[in-house]
């Protein structure tokens, strides 16, 4: 029984300037996996290496438990899309873009996707260039969701976004999610929707993974606390993972049960986290 | 458009025109589809429908085949009126068949290759070269009319087939090509 959804070996990818991999992790079936990182860590790289889009150097990955080295067109059917930017033609109205994908997959579900279009709002003699960004974006669910998709892969798919519709596309995650067979991978940098929605967060910085851990996990594991720079002198090292200096002491992202009882700790949050591991990461790398 | 160039040409005694009509159209729809494909990225969220990159590629070429089909229909019909000799008309319907052709697989490549930007230098050169052709074809003229005649003499119906064959087997090995470029390109 295949209980991935995506297997990812030894992905690597070399451009000028920058390195990604090797890159080692799974997706597991029916959750929603955070894909985080700065600017630059490689998120899009990996997602576009996982569609096809780019040529790993070397490495494997598995989709459905299909090495995508014999890539076969028709899997695209359970792979639902939504990146940044819809790539459709300016001048396609919406209703041609629904005659256009009924053409391009076999397992198009053309009232599933006027029920869409119905719920969304979007009118189908529009031109995609006279749609707003949020609309777009509808659109573009809109399509990923029409197909019988097992898997949703979302790339920065709701920056930009308002709130309202933010939540709007999280909830038809959700629901998405329903269906155990379901898996959704996003990459963001909205990181307060992961912390709403995501199962799994995993961590990208400079080409390479961090960790991949759960969300509960993660959030239970990390505290936050601001401390004197004599205190910190006596704590374990091992459990300061960031830091920020200030001018009466130091905000401390550390490891909870490393942490002496006496010592007030906050909750960290995901971008908490993920700034203060930069920040550590960076340190050390200075330090060298 | 083409219906008023074709009325105009009909109305003019040009009817021989027709045929290249046909043969320049190709070149101009497969700029626009480039054009569009280039502003919105339309490849990515192609290549995310189970349209493959082969079946894409072959797209590519199905106007220039089809317009190629009526230029010879057009030239066989135009020619024949014209000159009232089967083999001559069959000759130059065979010529006009592979004009489209081979132009359109000679730039196609190109412009998956060097992208749309350069489709440009693209064009131009594909019109220098039928520019220069046509200036040696009229400067030998009539070297041109006494091969051709020549030809026909040989066997009409074996140069159209080579001219046609010809054609095609430059058509395959651009499609071969063209694959071969977008299998190897990233988006």
């Amino acid at each position: 029984m295949m209980h991935n959804a995506i297997e990812i070996r030894n992905l690597t990818k070399n451009y000028k300037g920058f390195s990604l991999g090797p890159l080692d992790f799974t997706i597991p079936k029916g959750c929603m996996v955070g894909y985080i990182g700065e600017n630059g860590a490689g998120k899009s790289t990996t997602l576009k290496a996982i569609l096809g889009l780019i040529h790993a150097d070397s490495g494997e990955i598995k989709i459905f438990g299909n090495s995508t080295n014999e890539h076969e067109p028709e899997l695209m059917n359970k792979i639902g899309v939504v990146f940044d930017a819809i790539n459709l033609p300016a001048d396609m109205k919406v209703q041609e873009v629904g005659t256009f994908c009924k053409l391009a997959f076999t397992t198009w579900a053309e009232n599933t996707f006027n029920d869409y279009l119905k719920r969304f709002t979007l009118p189908d003699d529009k031109k995609v260039k006279a749609l707003s960004r949020g609309m777009k974006m509808k659109l573009s669910l809109s399509i990923a969701l029409s197909h019988q998709a097992e898997l949703l892969i979302l790339d920065e798919a709701t920056s930009g976004l308002d709130p309202v519709v933010r939540d709007e596309i999280l909830d038809i995650l959700l629901d998405f999610l329903q269906d155990e067979n379901h898996t959704v991978l996003i990459s963001s940098h909205i990181l307060s929707d992961l912390e709403k929605a995501a199962d799994y967060i995993a961590f990208l910085h400079n080409g390479k993974l961090l960790f991949m851990e759960e969300k509960d996990l993660l959030v239970e594991r990390y505290a936050l606390c601001s401390l004197d720079d004599e205190t910190i002198g006596h704590l374990d090292p091992e459990a300061i993972v960031g830091r920020r200096r200030h001018a009466f002491g130091q905000d401390l992202l550390v490891i909870r049960n490393l942490m002496p009882k006496s010592i007030k700790l906050t909750n960290a949050s995901i971008e908490d986290i993920m700034v203060y591991i930069i920040k550590g990461v960076e340190s050390e790398s200075v330090a060298l | 458009m083409v219906g008023v160039i074709a009325g105009i040409a009909i109305t003019q005694g040009a009817m021989i025109i027709i045929p290249f009509i046909f043969a320049y159209i190709p070149m101009i729809l497969g700029a626009i589809s480039f054009g569009y494909e280039s502003q919105s990225e339309f490849p990515k969220f192609l290549f995310t429908t189970p349209i493959s990159r082969t079946t894409y590629v072959k797209s590519k070429y199905c106007f220039s085949v089809l317009f190629g089909i009526m230029a010879f229909v057009s030239g066989l019909a135009v020619f024949g009126m014209e000159y009232g000799s089967l083999d001559f008309a069959l000759i130059m319907a065979a010529t006009s068949f592979a004009v489209p052709i081979i132009f359109v697989a000679l730039q196609i490549p190109f412009v998956f290759e060097y992208g749309v930007e350069k489709e440009g230098i693209i064009m131009v050169a594909t019109y220098a070269v039928l520019f220069i052709t046509i200036r040696l074809v009229g400067k030998h003229l009539n070297r041109m009319m006494n091969l051709v005649q020549t030809m026909n003499r040989i066997n009409s119906y074996l140069i159209s087939v080579a001219i046609v064959a010809g054609a095609i087997c430059i058509l395959v090995v651009s499609i071969h090509m063209s694959c071969v470029i977008v299998k190897r390109k990233e988006y």
